[in-house]
This record gives C-alpha cells, sequence and structure tokens, in this order.
C-alpha cells in the first residue's frame, strides 16, 4: 500500500531560496529532458530518469533566476525537449526526485555553469 | 502745458525704468534657469550597477548572501525575543518553515535587505528625484531631493519612505516610517517601525559605487550599526523581467514530484 505524505503544503512557494536542498550532499543524474522552463523566478528542468530497477522517474531541477543565467551565457533555447543531459546538483532534503543545479554537461560534453551558489 | 510736457517725460523716464528692471531681471532669470545647481553640479551616480560579490573581500568590502551582520548591535531584549523566533523559523534546516519567511511568499524585501539579492538595479536622476530600479520583483525607490520632508501620512511602508541630498559627491538617503513586517536578512534579524535608515551612496571610482549604510532602530538594537556595500557598474546589461511569482506551480513544493517518497 502506498501513503503518499503531503510533506509541504502551505503557501504556494515562488521565490525561494536554496533552503529545501542539502548543500551537503551531490547527486549526479543522466536523462532526457522531458520539459525545460526558462521563466522566473527559478529555471526549471524536468529530466526522465531509468533507475536501478529500469524503471522511469521524473526528477525536477531547478537553477537560478533566468537573469541571472542569461548574464552567464544561458538562453531559452540551449535545452531543449528530447535532449540527453547530465546534470549535478544537490538533491532535496526531504528525499523527493528534485534537484538544485550545480552543473549541466550537455551531449555534447559542454559543461553549463547554473551559478546557483546564491539566488 | 509745460507741467504735462514734464509729466509726460516723467512718464516716459519710468517705463525706461521700469522696462530696464524687468529685462534685468528676466535676463537673469534667462541665466539661471538653465544652469541651476541641481543640473550642472550634481553628480552622476546614474547606471545599472550589480553588487559585486566576486572579489569584494579583496577589496575591503563583505561579500553579504544571508546577512549584513558582521558588526550588528546588541538587541533590545523585545528585538532579542522575536529573533529567538525568527531565526530558529526562517533559519533553520526545516525548509516548510524556512520557506514561511516572507519575502519567499513574495513581499517586499525592505530596505536594505533588497540589496542582498542577486539583481541589478539601475539608478535614474531626474529633477528633484533619484530613482533606483530594480531588477529584483520591479521594486522602485522613490527618493525626493526637492528638499520635501518625509510623508508620514502614509504607511507604514514596506519600503519605506526616501528623501535625500547631495553633500559633495554623496547621495544621503534618509529612509523611515517603514512597516515591521520585513526582516533585515535572511538570518532573521527583526526590526520595528522605529527603523531609520541612513544610506550614503557615491562613486569610488569611475566603474564602482559604495553605499554605505546605518540601520538606527532604538527599539530593536542598543547602538546604531551597519556596513558598506560596493557595485559594479554594467554598461552592457539590461534591467530584465523578474517576477517573483510566476513558475511556483512548477517548482511545486506541494507538487508529487517534490513530495517526500511514499511509505509503505
Amino acid at each position: 500500500m502506498i501513503i503518499v505524505l503531503l510533506a509541504i503544503s502551505g503557501p504556494v512557494m515562488a521565490h525561494h531560496g536554496a533552503s529545501p536542498y542539502d548543500a551537503k550532499k551531490l547527486a549526479t543524474l543522466k536523462g532526457t529532458v522531458s520539459d525545460f522552463q526558462f521563466i522566473n523566478p527559478h529555471v526549471v528542468l524536468t529530466v526522465e530518469v531509468t533507475n536501478d530497477k529500469g524503471q522511469s522517474e521524473s526528477w525536477i531541477a531547478e537553477a537560478n533566476s533566468p537573469n541571472v543565467l542569461s548574464r552567464h551565457g544561458w538562453d531559452k533555447n540551449i535545452i531543449k525537449k528530447g535532449d540527453e543531459i547530465t546534470l549535478i546538483g544537490n538533491p532535496g532534503k526531504n528525499g523527493s526526485k528534485t534537484l538544485r543545479l550545480q552543473k549541466v554537461v550537455l551531449a555534447n560534453g559542454h559543461e553549463l555553469d547554473p551559478n546557483s551558489l546564491t539566488d | 502745458m509745460r507741467n504735462r510736457w514734464v509729466v509726460q517725460a516723467l512718464g516716459v523716464v519710468a517705463i525706461l525704468i521700469l522696462s530696464s528692471t524687468i529685462s534685468a531681471r528676466s535676463q537673469a532669470q534667462q541665466d539661471t534657469t538653465p544652469t541651476a545647481p541641481a543640473a550642472s553640479s550634481t553628480p552622476d551616480l546614474s547606471g545599472i550597477w550589480s553588487r559585486l560579490r566576486d572579489g569584494a573581500m579583496a577589496r575591503g568590502y563583505e561579500n553579504y548572501v544571508l546577512d549584513f551582520g558582521k558588526n550588528d548591535s546588541p538587541m533590545t531584549p523585545p528585538a532579542a525575543a522575536i529573533f529567538k523566533v525568527t531565526n530558529s523559523k526562517y533559519h533553520g534546516d526545516d525548509p516548510k518553515t524556512v520557506l514561511s519567511d516572507p519575502i519567499f511568499q513574495c513581499f517586499p524585501p525592505g530596505v536594505p535587505r533588497i540589496y542582498l539579492y542577486n539583481f541589478p538595479m539601475q539608478i535614474v536622476q531626474i529633477p528633484g528625484q533619484v530613482l533606483m530600479l530594480f531588477e529584483y520583483d520591479h521594486y522602485i525607490r522613490r527618493i525626493y531631493t526637492d528638499g520635501r520632508p518625509h510623508d508620514m501620512e502614509q504607511g507604514p511602508l514596506w519600503m519605506g519612505d526616501s528623501i535625500g541630498k547631495w553633500e559633495g559627491d554623496t547621495l544621503v538617503v534618509d529612509t523611515v516610517n517603514f512597516n515591521d513586517k520585513t526582516l533585515l536578512d535572511r538570518v532573521g534579524r527583526p526590526h520595528s517601525t522605529a527603523l531609520h535608515v541612513v544610506e550614503r551612496m557615491r562613486r569610488i571610482d569611475h566603474n564602482s559605487m559604495e553605499i554605505a549604510f546605518t540601520i538606527d532602530d532604538p527599539k530593536s538594537y542598543t547602538k546604531p550599526w551597519g556596513t558598506k556595500l560596493i557595485f559594479d557598474q554594467k554598461p552592457d546589461w539590461k534591467i530584465m523581467e523578474q517576477v517573483c511569482e510566476d513558475n511556483s506551480s512548477f517548482l511545486g513544493f506541494n507538487k508529487k514530484a517534490t513530495q517526500a517518497p511514499a511509505k509503505k
């Protein structure tokens, strides 16, 4: 039986800082991009990852503001749906399938710096 | 008849003197209007500025992200009692309580907390006003430099009421009339409605600006305290749209994908 925990409820979160993520841990994921939102207040990337059991899982990775990323060479076309991608970042403290991006590696090996140390 | 000529002559002289006076006065006005002191001698702080983080410490400034509290003052007992709650609530490890910080619900950040955010601002100088146009959620600070007093008939206000005056090359900005709904920083330092912020803004070289500010809130702190920030001019940048609320439904800390793993 699966019991879904309503882990975090209350007000709708918006701009929110990095507190939901464990800055002491780094996780690496390889997967296929299913969505890329280059909008405020935080850029959000959804990636389909195959887990150890061969099952597909959706992970939500977020980065800094698109404004900050624009000043670091990103734009809304830099990542596309279907791209094979590697994400490195801090996982959610609550064990959810979330990541605060610290580095993105594109299929061609090009690395993107999300500059997410500040927000 | 003779008297009439004398009267007419005196009238002509009077008109000449009067018109000469009017002309002189008009000339004086024309002379002063284009060279009013504010137009020619006001220092220029205009431009797009980004608070320097990288390398700030090397230049003798702090690289603030969370708070300005390195040289803060002891709190008064009421403020310390508030801080005991806000610090554990907003600066702890529990995302649920940390995210309840009003700033993360898109309430205005107040002053000087708005400087903690990693977004540039543009200074625009127009007669009688200095405008600070913040990228962060489109906030505008309107600093009146025309000599008017504080507007204490409004508020209390989230961003306070600001008036300014030039002291040499420095714009001295005086801000009062704050509400007490904001915190000074992400660590949770509180303030009261007695908060009085004085900022001294000046170029330290062509591409850099310093803002030194003092926080004076006798209801919350036993003495005034503050620090200095450094900003770099960014002539190639533009102020972009930045909206606190937008993709919150995608971030969705209420959504299934971001919930803790299910228990079996």
